[in-house]
């Protein structure tokens, strides 16, 4: 992904199946972890992201340069306000993909560490979940069934579950 | 990544569980695998103890040894062995285990004074909130530890609660060893003397004071250092040394920021102390008010922001029909006094934001409840009330109800009482088919046989709680009920005269 102003410095982002992605530095400022490498001076020219696929990354990035433009708070309070209905609605979009990739995005901002998009991920994550059967959950997040609760341990829980505990 | 590694799912769930925090999200989350019935075992941090005497305190902790803010429920009200249940051996697990332990609920059970003393010099330091809900067995001598070792105590809600109260010490030791009272409520008689010292000594933070039995022209002292007050429910004024609000010496001022008022025996003659705050009130409670109708829409018109209303038996048409033009704002209505249809109607064109509505009603048609369905999507917790001198409901309500039913989708709670012949099997069936998310349902006077709660059974999933009045059925078809309906809690069956017939609870039913 090229960015058109030449003039600031970029860096070149690697998935993991080997795809380059050029972006502005301001963009890959949004991830801790990028700006604690380049911070610490232990950014080369290329960062390799070995448990990043492309798919993810590009739309990591998608989310990082969205949020590097927008007008940061203490600036004018009018823009502020539009601005924050802008990212807000931008966010909303964003999150509306399947479930495997949000996950993936999850993860991958968590390596990144990105904070704001660690949040939209778990609140999108959660909100799914949220009003949805164990059974229904399990299907939405893809659960491995050889990890469920032995029938005896499940069929306790159900009962603390439904009579004492919530 | 289709399949994601069994660590990515831990980390992942580890970042996704702060933000499901309803019991109900926690116990689904808990039953899906192994990993997350442990992570949330650990996260747990807000509980309710449903029936507190069916697990024992080892188990709670056992299961959840985190929790930090705690409710414990005895028996409903309408079960008369409440006094069976004894809090003692959970106020001792507390001591032991949850040793931060910030909020603590206790509803229906009996409390001794060493239980809050104990609870007071093990946990009092770190506990902000406490309510004490409908409990007995204490004294005032009890409360006196809370005043002495809850330094960091911010809520204090005492109500509903018999107990033996031999003086107001408690009061002035919590004015001494605590600054930061937000919100307090006491139900009980005392002498309002002994809340100055208090009011003075939190009156940078006190926010909300629930008091009964105490005149406002005591009050006096209390509303000068409470100055940051925004709640007060009390008992108003009561005729006592009327002159006074006549005197121009006396100077009776209600906190600036007040924004939410109840006050019982309420007359004309306080309207130029109250009135001026009627614009900016959230909350008003006029259940005990002894204003005429036409006094009642007086002041509601001038109270354009207020939220939530609880209105008395003096309360009809006319004042509903003034809540409907100007109360745009609302989200809670319970009413006690008789209106009509029309005027139902009317209300729920105008305040399209109910989320709870309590009505009494002098009749009803399918229409109006169409309007319900139409236009208050909001609605959570609806309860209807057919006058019994109302005139026969020509044609069942079946169809309104469905109306109602597929509109409110929301709902969580429903009370309808009608008369013999106002709802039929179908009608029962409906409830069952369209209240997905009811849980506490209260017929009355409702269906025609048994067939109509077996039809209501096969829906209904998270019914928790079932109130019958006056229902035609059969102890064999309740017992069928209960069986059916895993997640019922509770049921209450009572007979025309309001006479109690039969109270069950799970684990263990007893009838």
């Amino acid at each position: 992904m090229s960015t058109s102003s030449s003039s600031s410095k970029k860096i070149v982002l690697k998935s993991a199946d080997n795809e380059t992605f050029e972006i502005d530095e301001i963009v890959a400022l949004e991830s801790q972890a990028i700006k604690n490498m380049i911070e610490d001076e232990c950014a080369d020219n290329v960062i390799p992201l070995g448990n990043i696929d492309s798919k993810t990354l590009s739309k990591i990035i998608e989310y990082c340069k969205k949020h590097a433009e927008s007008p940061k708070k203490d600036d004018n309070a009018d823009i502020d306000e539009k601005a924050v209905e802008d990212l807000k609605s931008f966010d909303a979009e964003f999150a509306k993909v399947d479930m495997p990739l949000i996950q993936d995005i999850l993860m991958a901002a968590n390596f990144l560490n990105i904070d704001n998009l660690i949040g939209l991920m778990c609140r999108t994550i959660a909100d799914r979940i949220k009003g949805k059967t164990p059974e229904e959950i399990r299907k939405i997040l893809n659960i491995n069934k050889n990890d469920l609760l032995s029938p005896e341990q499940e069929a306790k829980a159900r009962e603390e579950n439904s009579w004492a505990f919530d | 990544m289709e399949n994601h590694p069994h660590e990515s799912i831990d980390t992942f769930f580890n970042c996704v569980i702060p933000y499901i925090q309803n019991g109900d999200d926690r116990n689904s989350v808990s039953l899906v695998c192994r990993e997350w019935y442990e992570l949330d075992c650990m996260t747990r941090k807000l509980l309710t103890v449903h029936l507190i005497y069916s697990p024992t305190p080892s188990r709670l902790h056992q299961r959840f040894p985190s929790i930090d803010s705690l409710t414990l429920k005895g028996l409903p009200f309408w079960f008369k062995r409440k006094s069976s249940i004894e809090i003692t051996p959970w106020v001792q697990e507390i001591f032991v285990s949850y040793k931060c332990l910030k909020v603590l609920h206790i509803r229906r059970v009996v409390i001794r004074d060493s239980d809050l003393k104990l609870l007071a010099r093990t946990r009092g330091k770190d506990l902000q909130v406490l309510k004490i809900y409908r409990c007995e067995g204490f004294s005032t001598d009890g409360l006196l530890h809370i005043g002495k070792y809850c330094n960091d105590l911010k809520t204090l809600c005492l109500e509903g609660s018999s107990l033996n109260v031999k003086d107001g010490k408690w009061l002035h030791e919590l004015a001494l060893h605590n600054t930061s009272i937000e919100s307090l409520t006491i139900t009980f008689k005392f002498d309002v003397r002994d809340l100055t010292p208090l009011a003075k000594s939190s009156s940078q933070s006190l926010v909300s004071l629930k008091i009964r039995s105490c005149d406002l022209i005591d009050l006096v002292d209390v509303f000068s250092y409470a100055v940051r007050l925004e709640e007060f429910y009390g008992d108003g004024w009561n005729g006592r040394n009327k002159s006074l609000f006549f005197d121009r010496e006396f100077v009776f001022n209600l906190p600036p920021p007040m924004r939410s008022l109840s006050m019982d025996h309420l007359t004309k003659t306080m309207f130029p102390f109250v009135l001026p705050f009627a614009h900016q009130l959230r909350e008003l409670d006029f259940i005990n008010v002894l204003l005429k109708d036409d006094s009642q829409s007086f002041f509601i018109q001038r109270s354009p922001n207020l939220e939530v209303l609880y209105a008395g038996y003096v309360f009809e048409d006319m004042g509903l029909q003034a809540i409907s033009q100007f109360c745009k704002k609302l989200r809670k209505l319970k009413t006690c006094g008789f209106v009509s249809h029309t005027r139902l109607i009317s209300l729920a064109q105008g305040c399209v934001d109910l989320e709870c509505l309590h009505i009494n009603l002098k009749d009803i048609t399918k229409e109006s409840m169409e309007f319900i369905g139409t236009h208050l999507k909001s609605l959570r917790d609806f309860q209807m009330k057919l006058s019994k001198v109302a005139e026969k409901i020509t044609a069942p309500l079946d169809e309104g109800v469905r109306l109602m039913l597929i509109g409110c989708s929301k709902l969580e709670r429903l009370g309808i009482y009608l008369c013999s012949g106002g709802l039929t099997d179908v009608g029962l069936g409906y409830i069952g088919r369209y209240g997905y998310n009811l849980r506490y349902l209260s017929p009355g006077y409702l269906g025609e046989s048994d067939a109509g709660l077996v039809d209501l059974s096969k829906g209904c999933p998270k019914l928790r709680k079932l109130e019958i009045q006056s229902c035609p059925f059969s102890n064999q078809a309740l017992a069928t009920f209960v069986y059916d309906l895993h997640s019922l809690r509770y049921m209450w069956v009572c007979d025309k005269y309001g006479r109690f017939i039969l109270a069950m609870t799970r684990p263990h039913l007893q009838p």
